[in-house]
């Protein structure tokens, strides 16, 4: 079986579903843009860095913490497809649950790319001067961005399948994303982090996403971490629950 | 493509044994209709044909062959099921190719079934429109249309004409026959099944009562009804009838069966005379399916009816 067709049309109904209610797509930019408004104005004097300035390094974290609300809400879609019954038809056609899943959270990662391209615009014309993206720094946010959103987007998926209820779906989001995003380096560099937190940070996927992208598009030199070793965390998180979730989805059958 | 499920048993969780030993064979390239009360394990024929559920025992084959590949059998099979299930937020021209593309058409294929399942079923006044914005009728011939995307061998039907106008109605079932493909169908229309079924097969609580033609069915058990009205205030139960006629009461309207027409004239001239001022009408059906099955199903309840008061007497 050609799975390349399937995987366009998979994405291509996702796309169009964004395309006549662009609403959704236009509000994931609103919030970004107040966290850094809002942060960038609270803490510009706050933290003090050898090369360059807070808005440099919040940018990268914004954009990050974008990709986690974009793929925490990827199972939602899921959980329409049960309530209207339509979830039913994947049973009755040929295509493996894998291929299903892989293309559904791909058509999500195409967003997410966009999203933080355009949210990197958006920080240009907001001051931050220190953006430079060479061939090496596109296919690094690329990569990891890929990977960020496989591992969240298969969890969000779990969840939607698991409980097919929106409002659970909604106290997973709310649960789990702020206390990811405060326990990480996405707003607050790691040296000003308190201890405890500091601990967690280092093993947060959001402050290696974060890191992986602050090094590919800021000039800036900020202390980044080891990234490879966040693109082996984020690797290996990815194939984790991407895996897990797969094993799961091949388990159900509803008519 | 015949379908035969052999020797089945399946039983739903918590519930009671639906079928035990149960055997069937669908002929191929005929329209077999599956006709029973509710409950009686209708559409669970249809999942298991399927493979939504599956059989504790016993095996399901096409043309004498066992297919467990989900991919291979869904190619084989259409399924039409009675809810709509569809994406209210997707388009008719959007849904057809996506369903087709998840069964593996190539994409000439899937243009060529989308132009000719909209020309065929009549899609073209709301092919560009939102599913959400359709009426029940027309969302229905949608729900068809994504049966048909890959052009099964067999079709599922499951209450395929509810929400469907008469016309349209007509021009699908001729439009079904002339696919000339295994058609299963379950329906409660019983009058659409005599008049188009080859086969009817008739269930009652997972077992097979009858399967033949419709023809042969009616011939077999040949009953004929009457529906008298009564005037309020009647005590209904007082009437007496002769014992080869059965009696079915419900609200002010008596419902008589038997295979003698003559009898049945006579008794309902005679029944006239007799309580004139007591009856608003009567007619008598002519002897069709729905007679035949409605006089099976009601003789069976008269006769269980019969069986307790004898038991009581006999106390």
């Amino acid at each position: 079986m050609n799975f390349i067709l399937p995987g366009y049309y998979i994405c291509k109904r996702t796309w169009k579903k964004l395309y006549y209610r662009p609403i959704h797509f236009i509000f994931s930019f609103i919030q970004p843009v107040f966290w850094l408004t809002i942060f960038g104005f609270l803490f510009e004097d706050k933290f003090s860095f050898s090369e360059g300035n807070y808005m440099d390094y919040l940018l990268p974290g914004v954009c990050a913490m974008t990709v986690l609300q974009t793929s925490a809400q990827s199972g939602i879609l899921f959980i329409k497809d049960f309530q209207s019954q339509f979830f039913g038809r994947y049973n009755f056609t040929g295509i493996s649950k894998t291929s299903l899943l892989f293309f559904k959270i791909f058509a999500d990662y195409s967003r997410v790319v966009l999203q933080v391209f355009v949210l990197v615009g958006i920080g240009y014309l907001m001051g931050v001067e220190t953006i430079f993206i060479d061939v090496v720094g596109f296919l690094k946010v690329i990569l990891s961005t890929f990977m960020f959103t496989y591992f969240y987007a298969s969890l969000s998926s779990f969840i939607a399948i698991k409980t097919k209820v929106s409002e659970l779906m909604a106290t997973f989001i709310h649960l789990f994303n702020l206390p990811i995003i405060f326990t990480s380096t996405a707003l607050v560099p790691n040296k000003n982090l308190p201890i405890w937190i500091e601990q967690i940070a280092k093993y947060n996927p959001l402050s290696h996403l974060s890191n992986i992208i602050r090094e590919a598009i800021i000039v800036s030199n900020f202390d980044n971490g080891n990234t490879t070793f966040s693109f082996l965390l984020l690797g290996g998180l990815m194939i984790i629950s991407f895996f897990c979730i797969t094993r799961y989805f091949k388990t159900i059958n509803y008519d | 493509m015949k379908v035969s499920l052999n020797d089945i048993k399946f039983k739903y969780p918590k519930e009671e044994v639906l079928f035990k030993n149960f055997h069937v064979s669908i002929k191929k390239n005929e329209i077999t209709c599956l006709l029973g009360q509710n409950g009686s394990g209708k559409s669970t024929i249809l999942k298991l044909i399927l493979g939504a559920v599956s059989a504790s025992e016993g095996s399901i084959l096409f043309d004498n062959k066992k297919i467990n590949n989900t991919s291979k059998k869904s190619r084989l099979i259409g399924y039409i099921p009675q809810s709509y299930s569809l994406d209210g937020e997707m388009f008719v021209k959007d849904i057809i190719p996506f369903i087709a593309s998840l069964h593996g058409l190539e994409k000439n294929n899937i243009d060529e079934r989308k132009a000719f399942l909209e020309h065929s079923l009549g899609l073209t006044p709301f092919f560009n429109k939102q599913i959400k914005k359709l009426s029940g009728g027309q969302k229905q011939l949608v729900n068809i249309a994504i049966g048909l995307t890959h052009n099964p061998e067999i079709l599922l039907l499951d209450e395929p004409f509810v929400g469907l106008d008469f016309n349209v109605k007509l021009n699908l079932i001729s439009f079904l026959k002339s696919l000339n493909k295994t058609i299963i169908c379950v329906t409660h229309d019983i009058d659409l099944a005599e008049r188009n079924a080859d086969t009817i097969i008739l269930l009652k609580k997972g077992k097979i009562l009858e399967q033949s033609k419709p023809a042969a069915l009616i011939k077999k058990h040949p009953y004929i009804t009457a529906e008298i009205d009564f005037k309020e205030g009647v005590a209904l139960n007082n009437m007496i009838f002769k014992e080869e006629i059965y009696v079915d009461f419900q609200n002010r309207r008596a419902t008589l069966f038997c295979k003698n027409t003559s009898l049945m004239s006579e008794e309902i001239e005679r029944f006239k005379k007799e309580h004139d001022e007591f009856i608003i009408g009567s007619r008598v059906s002519q002897n069709n399916l729905t007679s035949t099955l409605m006089g099976l199903h009601n003789i069976s309840l008269s006769n269980l009816k019969r069986e307790k008061k004898v038991r009581k007497k006999k106390k």
